[in-house]
């Protein structure tokens, strides 16, 4: 019995070990986990303890639920200095309006309103759990190919909206989500290389 | 085409070039290195590039087509991003205003005005801190051949709910129609351009390109309403976005709006509607691009 405890446990450390050196077997080391389950059945008994334990697997690998996209501070970029100098030949009114303007957008900017992302995988690129993941709608585009880089580990990542186009890394995420929503989700596909040229 | 879409077409700005000093070998002039260019204003300052590299690359300090380094232009420090047409970067940063421009750069038949850009090179990290997108030079043409295709999906995608039109354009479609803008064929380019954008859509493509305060490039959902006569008009959708700046489709009844709509350097009448506003005035990318200039106590 002890020793079957153990095993588990050995398979368990592997198994986080593995998947922390590699996402791409993400799906595989589920199902080999499984076929551990299924020899360690006639010994733990239950389907209840299998359950319990893919609950808890679930839970250390962060795949239950939503994850979420690291937010970059959104930098306010000033125009050309010849250009700012318009701002000193406007009337005191159109000033104050334009003064008011930017302090709105600035507060919306701030809200930090989330969107929901559907990462979908093309071809032979690991997959990423879990696929839907939570942004900050005022994120530019360029923040998504930065996060899949990171979490994929690849140089190069070719994201697609709902399978068509590349949209513009500087196109903000929640415009995106309004323009090209399925179900209240921006469909990302991604790929390793070219897909949709 | 018709003469609105003819003229538009034929749109130019003349751009000085200048080298980064920094760049240039020791004894260079920088005088030596200028280069004066008139550019369509529907077109993309990174299509000059290797004219660019070609006439000063022997001047330079570093290989051009390094892979490490990307050429990328400011304007007074402030990055001009390559994946724009030149119309509305020139109009948006140089914060131009129609009403102001012939009193301002035409002072006399004699004098003719140019935009001065600065062309300089960047790590690939730099570039990402500037938000400009990484290309390399030797292969500008493809880089922006590759954006301008997506920006056209994007388009298709908005204007019909999908991209099949454009996808099932075959490879030499798609090199006839690029092949329009490098050649500046007006009739090759509307011919391809019709068989996507259909004669009712029911959303349109536009990107509002602001400078003032600060720089701010949004691209608003745009629906045009077949059924009733509600947004419909320029002045519509510029009173969804900036309610604070359009009180008024005329400046007739008391209150006034303190900014004007400007594309490709031309004032818009707000009363304009917005159908026909995309039909004419859209970019070569399938994009309407719009700018806002305030109104200045000389106003």
């Amino acid at each position: 019995m002890e020793d079957n405890q153990e095993n588990l446990e050995g398979s368990r450390s592997r198994l986080l070990e593995s998947e922390n050196d590699d996402n791409q077997s993400d799906y595989s080391n589920v199902s080999s986990d499984s076929q551990i389950l299924e020899n360690q059945g006639s010994v733990t008994g239950t389907i209840q303890k299998q359950l319990k334990y893919f609950s808890r697997r679930l839970s250390q690998l962060g795949l239950e639920g939503e994850a979420e996209v690291p937010s970059e501070v959104v930098r306010l970029q000033d125009p050309p200095l010849a250009t700012s100098r318009i701002l000193q030949r406007l009337p005191e009114a159109t000033n104050k309006v334009v003064e008011k303007t930017q302090k709105e957008q600035l507060h919306n900017s701030n809200l930090d309103e989330k969107i929901n992302i559907k990462f979908q995988p093309i071809g032979n690129i690991p997959v990423l759990l879990p696929s839907v993941c939570k942004i900050s709608s005022n994120q530019k585009f360029s923040v998504i190919l930065a996060f899949l880089k990171k979490r994929l580990k690849l140089k190069f990542v070719y994201c697609y909206i709902n399978n068509s186009f590349a949209p513009n890394p500087h196109q903000i995420v929640g415009e995106l989500w309004e323009q090209f929503k399925v179900k209240d989700e921006l469909i990302v596909s991604y790929c390793g290389s070219v897909a949709f040229g | 085409m018709n003469v609105i879409q003819n003229l538009l077409w034929q749109g130019s700005v003349n751009v000085q070039i200048i080298i980064d000093s920094e760049l240039l070998l020791p004894g260079v002039p920088w005088q030596e290195t200028i280069v004066n260019l008139r550019l369509p204003r529907n077109s993309y300052l990174i299509l000059c590039i290797p004219l660019i590299l070609k006439q000063t690359g022997k001047f330079l300090k570093l290989q051009f087509d390094s892979n490490t380094y990307i050429p990328w232009f400011e304007f007074e420090n402030v990055p001009v991003y390559w994946n724009y047409p030149i119309g509305i970067l020139f109009d948006t940063l140089t914060g131009l205003d129609p009403a102001q421009r012939d009193a301002k750069y035409f002072k006399s038949e004699d004098m003719i005005y140019y935009w001065k850009l600065q062309l300089g090179f960047c790590s690939i990290t730099d570039c990402n801190q500037n938000g400009i997108i990484p290309f390399q030079s030797h292969e500008s043409n493809q880089a922006i051949k590759k954006y301008w295709i997506h920006q056209w999906k994007q388009a298709c995608f908005i204007l019909n709910g999908n991209s099949k039109k454009i996808m099932s354009f075959s490879n030499n479609d798609i090199e006839l129609f690029w092949q329009s803008i490098l050649e500046r064929d007006p009739v090759k380019f509307m011919d391809l351009s019709n068989k996507i954008i259909p004669k009712r859509p029911h959303r349109l493509p536009i990107v509002i390109y602001q400078i003032l305060p600060t720089i701010c490039i949004s691209n608003p959902v745009v629906i045009i309403d077949n059924t009733n006569r509600n947004f419909q008009t320029v002045f519509d959708l510029m009173k969804r976005e900036f309610p604070n700046y359009f009180l008024n489709v005329n400046n007739d009844s008391g209150t006034y709006n303190i900014a004007k709509v400007i594309s490709n350097g031309i004032e818009i009448p707000l009363e304009m509607k917005l159908l026909e506003f995309y039909l004419n005035f859209k970019s070569m990318d399938g994009f309407l691009y719009i700018s806002l200039s305030f109104f200045t106590q000389s106003n």
